[in-house]
């Protein structure tokens, strides 16, 4: 299933509440950085901050804790998937790092935003770099890329990480 | 020559000399205009960012975090007159992390921006509100973008104590992302000198080219060390 395929441009939203309608599914997003060194990927997945300490004073037992399985804040959809998502980078960047020499040997966590509201496994994947105008180092990136990602999906699924934590 | 001829070619000679001189005029002109909008564009740089000076101010050593390669940002050390208000003193760090980077190649934030306020609230939430040059000249993608932000967060945890977490506005307003991939909605820790242990160096050490804002470069990246809330 891809969220989008021409020019047209879903918000992050749209594109979270589409693999959201998915069960037992994984998100990858592709992108092509503007940085970095020529044909290299690297993987991201989401980290959230950390909590502030409870303010004294303050009931933190008041705080409503969502039951499980039950509904989620939609900006922390994430949340629970983050050491899922992880476990999908790490497969994910040791296959790019075997198809891309120079590529990162670890994925890192960031704050994409497109990753932030779904509900599954997700990870983002950036291409470096699109300062390579000519389309054949486009077009031979791409099928050791969907490999990559395949693979990565057959192990993930394999290990019975899919699920949330 | 018949006299028809003579008055033209006189005329078409004086309109051509005339032409040259009004050319050589205007050519002047735009040199002067040029001269007149960069001097409105230091004045406006120096009014939207005015002297930051308390009455604590001292000099003292400060890690401002610069790119050091294609994927992290490196402390380097310099002397800057900080105050000892931690308000003020983030300010002045941050300031100087926009104007006084010591090589383009290091420069992790576009020279265009500037912190437009900064406000620390009483649970340690530290806000920073920077002008749209920001979000407009930082390079898009994730790497790049981290980089921006690491940057920023680095250099405040190292340099102002007390701080918990940043929040990043752009021109005032909540930001969804940088520049189109880290996310701006939420907070991004700050941990007290979480980064120590890098060490800062007085020079970089073979500093690779990084995602120079404003400039191509083919090298850059993000430590992705911070992420939001």
């Amino acid at each position: 299933m891809m969220t989008r395929n021409d020019d047209s441009n879903p918000s992050y939203d749209d594109r979270a509440a589409l693999a959201n309608a998915h069960r037992d599914a994984v998100f990858v997003s592709i992108h092509i950085a503007s940085t970095g060194a020529v044909a290299t990927a690297r993987t991201y997945f989401y980290r959230f901050a950390s909590s502030l300490p409870e303010v004294a004073g303050t009931d933190a037992s008041a705080a409503p804790i969502p039951a499980a399985g039950g509904p989620v804040l939609w900006e922390e959809a994430q949340e629970s998937y983050v050491e899922a998502s992880k476990r999908f980078a790490d497969i994910l960047e040791l296959e790019l790092a075997q198809r891309f020499p120079g590529s990162a040997a670890t994925p890192s966590p960031a704050a994409v935003r497109e990753l932030r509201s779904v509900a599954l496994p997700a990870v983002a994947v950036e291409i470096s770099n699109i300062i390579a105008t000519d389309a054949r180092t486009w077009t031979t990136m791409a099928p050791p890329l969907a490999t990559a990602i395949g693979r990565t999906v057959q192990a993930f699924r394999s290990a019975g990480a899919a699920g949330g934590d | 020559m018949p006299r028809n001829l003579q008055i033209a070619l006189v005329c078409l000679s004086a309109a051509v000399l005339i032409g040259l001189i009004s050319l050589h005029g205007l050519h002047n002109r735009i040199q002067t205009l040029e001269e007149n909008q960069n001097t409105e564009e230091q004045a406006r740089h120096e009014l939207m960012a005015p002297e930051i000076s308390t009455p604590s101010d001292v000099k003292a050593k400060a890690k401002l975090f610069w790119a050091a390669g294609p994927d992290r940002t490196a402390p380097i050390e310099m002397e800057l007159t900080l105050s000892a208000e931690p308000a003020q003193r983030a300010r002045q760090v941050l300031r100087a992390l926009i104007e006084s980077v010591p090589s383009p190649m290091l420069r992790t934030l576009p020279a265009d921006a500037s912190l437009l306020a900064f406000y620390i609230l009483p649970d340690g939430t530290a806000i920073a509100d920077f002008s749209d040059a920001l979000a407009l000249e930082t390079p898009s993608g994730i790497m790049s973008e981290e980089l921006a932000v690491d940057s920023i967060a680095k250099t405040l945890e190292n340099n102002v104590p007390g701080l918990l977490r940043l929040k990043i506005l752009i021109h005032g307003q909540e930001a969804d992302t940088l520049a189109g991939h880290v996310d701006l909605t939420g907070f991004f820790d700050l941990g007290p000198t979480a980064q120590e242990n890098q060490g800062a160096v007085s020079t970089p050490q073979n500093p690779a080219p990084a995602a120079s804002p404003g400039a191509a470069s083919p090298a850059a990246a993000g430590s992705a060390a911070k992420s939001p809330k």
